[in-house]
């Protein structure tokens, strides 16, 4: 529309004004003030609006086309689709009209909130509603407005489709631009149903979507816990596993960081969606680089969003490589930080909560493997360590990490090159030490890498504090990752300085045994570990060497001479004495082999594990003359093993701390092998959270003890997991605790296996509520019956609450009887009565009778009913819901869902059913108010046509006297054409009726079908005019029957009809013809019968009449918006 | 054409059921005027208290619009089942369901068309 003029535009220019919610309009009344306030205000109004979720969207072709088909057909400057909000209306679509919203106080559509139909103002300037309106006094002045309502299928007018005109029309609206006004608002509510239907859709499946998501997590923390439970190395499941499913986590890329000795970079050992240049970049970096830097520097998880919107200088690597959402989170093994995992994603700006809940979980196991593993690697270095310091004399030890180069050493290892004692050195300050000549037998980066090292090598070195020359032996073992790769070598060092001074010296033979016997004497001399006890019987005294004497912290000297064994026993922790006690007496009175370990509590020390073996030594008469044996120093070895149960524990300890049921389950089979029932082998804390069950209960009982009448499904599923070896994922209910669980169960070898399990009933139910509704609502609009729509209503509360019985009751006048309809139940839940008394079932008759809803979890604890619980109970209610339905103050009908078990209402149970009711309520008045006008419409047709009988008999009586019943006749034949036409339209609720009907009902009352041939295409009359049309069509037949083709046996009538193209719009064309009849003659008087034909079929002429000689001809014409007018 | 066809002997009866009293003279024209005597009650029970005292009451012609105890169909069936040979002609404002009027009966509409409702006194009298 080009219709715009300045005015229009500097009104846009202004933009909306702050609105007011409340609207207060000075020309309206306080009552339709107050009224149309509420209309607006209304909350059900308000959340259907929303429901169609169509505000401040862009603009759409299917209303844009409707807004300009109706500025056409109204041939306004301005069309607008316009929805009335709480404070302001919104354009959707807009003709002619520069600003998309208006506040209210500009609003001309408010008004047609309160509108039945159309609000049609032919002058602005002149209502009082609008008189005032700034778009009336000022720009673009308008002065003439027409809306048709929006009306949602519930009754609530959301907005409307309104026409504006600059110049006043006292006229209004053409029939037929009201007409179409009315079908294009229509067709805009049809829009906009379909915009709901699919904003429910999006949302079911937007839940969906993150049900098949936490479906993935659950996946993968299942495949993550059986790699954690089976696999000798899970690190490297993990990464297969989070690599298969980034998609479906929302991430894309993950990095895997060790944090490298000296804790000053990291180093990149496992990565998924990174290419091959930023896996070299990060194969050793700086900690002040990337973001997992900052997690390794505070030790805690660190989670970003919108990474690329900052400027933050500390993120500039990680926003170059294009991440937008970050999280990462450290790996801790052994109390100490090893390394770091983090996530990233580019197209997203931030992770859910869902995901980063999945993510520390991840880390945790990664922790946990990694604490395994370390365990287990010190365990089995620290007996090498053992052993080898049990082998070697004056020895250093030594562990290099293969990648770095860096190793642990002992103090004496620095000793014996003459370096400043330090834990760490690197191998090169070492190697360093060798000198040139025999430079050629030092390990290598490549001969440590390739495990190539020789075990055993003899080489000289410069020590380095004092620069003398010492020969030194080192050995090499390797320890292995999974993979059989070697990642550390450890070993000792030994000065042999002597020994190769010997060796010179000696003869090569002699040298071997010589060597050897040293060896093993300074071995046990200097390793420090091993020492020598011998007790003497006949004096009592303990003689121990200098290295028993340092494990128990004493003077050589004294444990030489020799002590007391209570002397030496004072240093045993107490537990551990009474067993050292123990097995001395076996040793002593049995003869057992004497092998003890135990504590010494030695004063400045540490505590001190010592390993202790002996034999008793007897003289050739059987008496025993000694006790003699080894201490050894076993305290490294205990801490390792110490440090193992502990990561054991950790490890358990994880699936302790998850917020998933996690269950370890065996499968229990009958005699001819088929799986019965599986017992519990591990439950974790949160398992018994899910199910309220104390977890220490579930260990060593079955499924089938556990939870008496199970569905069978949960021994069968799991049983398949065991027997195909397949994980499956699963939701599903334990009806028993009316809980639903959605979860993973994997297999984890022989008969056991994993379930790893989320509580989701919260939202399977919520599910179940929506559809029900969506259901119901369908369900509401076909249902044509009220009782059958509070079947279907009840029958949804039942289903999706699962409760015993749902009814709807109406309740008398005195506000006391209960009359119970059909209902639901569930099977063989009993039926209930037709006739109650509110009071007999308990005091919260008062609370319905108020509007209140009660609610009653357990009918023997609330006050209202505990003393009506036997009454209760006689109707298998234990559990209710009692919703009132109030019409006019009045409680009319009660909603009641009733249950034989106790059972906590949850509030979104309760607001569904309240849903329920109310629909069920509106259905309910809406088939009442149907039902009550049909009545109403019966009754009227009845008396009216009691009525035309009365007259026709009046008239008969009155005109008794006449001798010539021909009037009489013709008069009574009036009245019945009349009757009919009305017969037809009653029939149709005084809708429009089709053309065809109307002529049928007349010709079958004038004469033998047959002979009036009807032919036309469908025209629906409105009720004036089918009136009009049965009384003219009447006088035709009537007058046929007496002088034309209806006079003879041999004449015919044609009735035809079109809609032909007239002078304004379409014109219905009616033409009766006869043929066959006598030869015409026109007549001469004019009476009541030809006067009716000549005013047409609307009243307004169109009628022509040819006397032709073969039979006369009668045109109807009328436009078809008269025929048409409702 | 009045009921001198047949002066010998008596006329048959058709019993009237009409409350409304211009509709029951109009109803009493149109069963003289088939040439039989007209026997006008006002109530169902009425009716059927005629029914039960006399014998020679060969039709009868009801408004099914009679308030009452017992309604228009109600009656109709009842007549029907105790006194199988007695025809029916009956009129009310609205037609009912076909399927309820009993067997051989006629229904004619309102306002009434002076020559069927004759006409189908006359087959049923005679």
């Amino acid at each position: 529309m080009a219709n715009k003029s300045a005015g229009w535009e500097q009104f846009g220019g202004r933009g909306r004004i702050a609105s007011r919610p409340d609207v207060t309009d000075p020309s309206m009344s306080p009552e339709s003030s107050a009224l149309l306030n509420r209309a607006l205000q209304d909350r059900e109004r308000l959340a259907v609006l929303d429901a169609y979720d169509i505000m401040d969207t862009v603009p759409e072709e299917g209303f844009e086309d409707l807004a300009q088909l109706t500025a056409l057909a109204c041939a306004t400057p301005v069309a607008l689709v316009s929805l009335v909000a709480r404070d302001r209306q919104w354009f959707k679509a807009r003709v002619g009209f520069p600003s998309c919203e208006t506040d209210l106080d500009r609003s001309v559509c408010k008004f047609a909130l309160a509108e039945p139909d159309l609000l049609v103002i032919p002058d602005l300037t002149a209502d009082s509603r609008t008189a005032a309106n700034p778009l009336v006094t000022g720009e673009p002045r308008i002065r003439f407005y027409a809306g048709a309502p929006l009306r949602s299928p519930e009754g609530h007018t959301v907005g409307s489709l309104c026409v504006i005109d600059t110049k006043p029309r006292p006229n209004g609206l053409t029939a037929t631009q009201a007409g179409h006004l009315r079908r294009c608002a229509r067709q805009a509510m049809s829009l906009l149903e379909l915009r709901r239907a699919t904003v429910e859709k999006a949302v079911a499946v937007g839940s969906r979507d993150a049900a098949l998501r936490r479906e993935g997590h659950l996946a993968i923390l299942a495949e993550a816990s059986a790699a954690l439970l089976t696999a000798s190395d899970p690190s490297r499941v993990i990464e297969p596993i989070l690599e298969t499913s980034t998609h479906s986590l929302g991430f894309e890329q993950c990095f895997i960081y060790d944090l490298a000795p000296g804790g000053r970079s990291v180093r990149l050992t496992g990565s998924i969606g990174v290419d091959e240049a930023m896996r070299a970049a990060l194969a050793d970096i700086d900690l002040d680089k990337p973001l997992c830097g900052i997690v390794v520097q505070t030790g805690q998880p660190l989670v970003l969003a919108h990474v690329q919107d900052g400027p933050e200088p500390r993120y500039a690597m990680a926003r170059e490589s294009g991440v937008d959402a970050y999280a990462g989170y450290p790996i801790r093994s052994r109390g100490r930080l090893s390394g770091v995992i983090s996530f990233g994603s580019s197209t997203q700006g931030a992770f859910d909560e869902d995901t980063l809940t999945f993510f520390a979980t991840i880390a945790r196991y990664l922790s946990a493997v990694r604490e395994r593993l370390d365990g287990e690697a010190a365990l089995r270095a620290s007996e090498m360590r053992s052993r080898l310091a049990q082998e070697a004399a004056r020895i250093g030890t030594y562990e290099a990490d293969i990648a770095s180069g860096l190793m642990t050493v002992s103090p004496e290892f620095c000793r014996l090159f003459g370096l400043p004692v330090s834990p760490l050195l690197s191998v090169d300050a070492a190697t360093d030490r060798i000198v040139p000549e025999d430079a050629h037998l030092a390990s290598t980066q490549a001969s440590r890498e390739a495990g190539t090292t020789p075990p055993q090598a003899t080489y000289r070195i410069r020590r380095a504090d004092d620069g003398a020359v010492r020969w030194v032996t080192r050995t090499a073992s390797f320890v292995h990752d999974s993979e059989g790769r070697p990642v550390r070598m450890l070993g000792t060092v030994q000065d042999v300085t002597e020994i190769q001074e010997t060796l010179r010296l000696l003869g090569e033979n002699q040298e071997r045994l010589r060597a050897a016997d040293q060896r093993l004497q300074v071995a046990l001399v200097a390793s420090g570990v091993v020492g020598l006890w011998d007790w003497m019987v006949d004096t009592d005294l303990l003689h121990g060497d200098a290295n028993f004497a340092r494990l128990y912290g004493l003077d050589a000297g004294r444990t030489e001479a020799g002590l007391t064994m209570e002397q030496y026993q004072e240093f045993v922790v107490p537990e551990d004495l009474e067993p050292l006690r123990a097995r001395i007496r076996d040793t002593f009175e049995h003869g057992a082999d004497f092998h003890v370990e135990y504590r010494l509590a030695i004063p400045g020390h540490d505590l001190r594990w010592v390993e202790c073996k002996g034999q008793l030594i007897h003289d050739p008469d059987g008496q025993p003359v000694r006790f003699s044996g080894t201490a050894v120093d076993i305290t490294e070895r205990k801490t390792a093993e110490a440090r193992l149960a502990a990561s054991e524990a950790h490890w358990r300890g994880l699936f302790e701390r998850l917020s998933e049921g996690f269950i370890v389950g065996e499968v229990i089979r009958d005699e001819a092998g088929a799986v019965r029932d599986w017992r519990y082998v591990e439950v974790n804390r949160a398992w018994g959270e899910l199910v309220s069950i104390d977890p220490a209960r579930a260990v060593g009982r079955t499924i089938r003890e556990m939870f008496p009448g199970i569905e069978d499904a949960w021994v069968h599923e799991f049983a398949d997991v065991v027997e195909t070896g397949r994980p499956v994922s699963f939701i599903r209910q334990v009806g028993a605790l009316a809980r639903w669980y959605e979860g993973r169960a994997f297999p984890l070898g022989s008969e056991r296996f994993g379930v790893i399990f989320l509580e989701v009933t919260e939202r399977v139910q919520a599910d179940a509520r929506r559809e029900g509704l969506l259901e119901f609502g369908d369900r509401m609009r076909t249902d044509a019956d009220a009782a059958e729509v509070v079947k279907a209503g009840a029958a949804t509360i039942g289903r999706v609450l699962g409760v015993g019985r749902v009814g709807y009751g109406t309740v008398g006048p005195d506000g006391e009887t209960l009359v119970v309809g059909d209902g639901w139940s569930a099977q063989g839940f009993p039926a209930l009565a037709e006739r109650h008394r509110l009071d007999d079932y308990g005091l919260y008759a008062e609370d319905l009778r108020q509007g209140r809803t009660v609610v009653i979890p357990d009918v023997r604890e609330d006050p209202r009913t505990k003393a009506t619980a036997a009454a209760l109970d006689a109707v298998s209610v234990r559990a209710l819901i009692n919703l009132p339905i109030v019409e006019k103050g009045r409680m009319v009908a009660i909603l009641f869902v009733n249950d034989d078990r106790p059972r906590e209402w949850a509030g979104p149970e309760v607001a569904f059913v309240r849903q329920i009711a109310e629909l069920i309520r509106q259905a309910v008045e809406r088939r009442h108010a149907e039902a009550r006008q049909d009545l109403l419409n019966h009754e009227l047709s009845h008396r009216l046509k009691n009525t035309l009988a009365m007259v026709t008999s009046i008239a008969n009586q009155t005109l008794r006297s006449l001798s010539d019943r021909g009037p009489v006749e013709t008069l009574q034949r009036r009245i019945q054409a009349l009757a009919s036409a009305h017969d037809l339209l009653l029939r149709r609720n005084w809708s429009p009726a089709p053309l065809h009907a109307v002529c049928e009902g007349v010709v079958n009352n004038a004469a033998d079908a047959g002979r009036i041939t009807l032919d036309g295409p469908d025209v629906a009359l409105g009720p004036a005019a089918a009136m009009s049309a049965s009384l003219l069509l009447h006088e035709l037949a009537t007058n046929a029957a007496k002088y034309g083709a209806l006079s003879n046996d041999a004449g015919h009538v044609d009735l035809r009809w079109s809609v032909e193209d007239g002078a304004d719009g379409p014109d219905l064309v009616m033409r009766w013809q006869e043929r066959g009849g006598p030869p015409v003659v026109a007549p001469t008087s004019r009476g009541f019968g030809s006067r009716l034909i000549r005013t047409g079929l609307v009243g307004t002429g169109g009628v022509d009449t040819a006397y032709n000689p073969d039979g006369v001809v009668t045109v109807m014409r009328a436009p078809m918006v008269e025929v048409q007018r409702t | 054409m009045m009921a001198g066809d047949r002066d010998d002997g008596p006329r048959p009866v058709v019993l009237v059921l009409q409350d409304e009293p211009i509709l029951a003279m109009t109803m009493r024209d149109f069963v003289e005027e088939a040439g039989c005597e007209a026997l006008v009650v006002r109530t169902a029970e009425a009716a059927i208290r005629i029914l039960e005292e006399r014998t020679d009451i060969r039709v009868v012609f009801a408004d099914l619009d009679v308030r009452g105890s017992m309604m228009g169909i109600k009656l109709a069936a009842l007549i029907r089942d105790r006194w199988p040979p007695i025809e029916l002609v009956l009129t009310g404002a609205l037609p009912p369901n076909l399927d309820h009027i009993p067997a051989r009966g006629v229904f004619c509409d309102k306002p009434f068309r002076e020559a069927k409702v004759v006409a189908a006194i006359r087959e049923f009298a005679t």
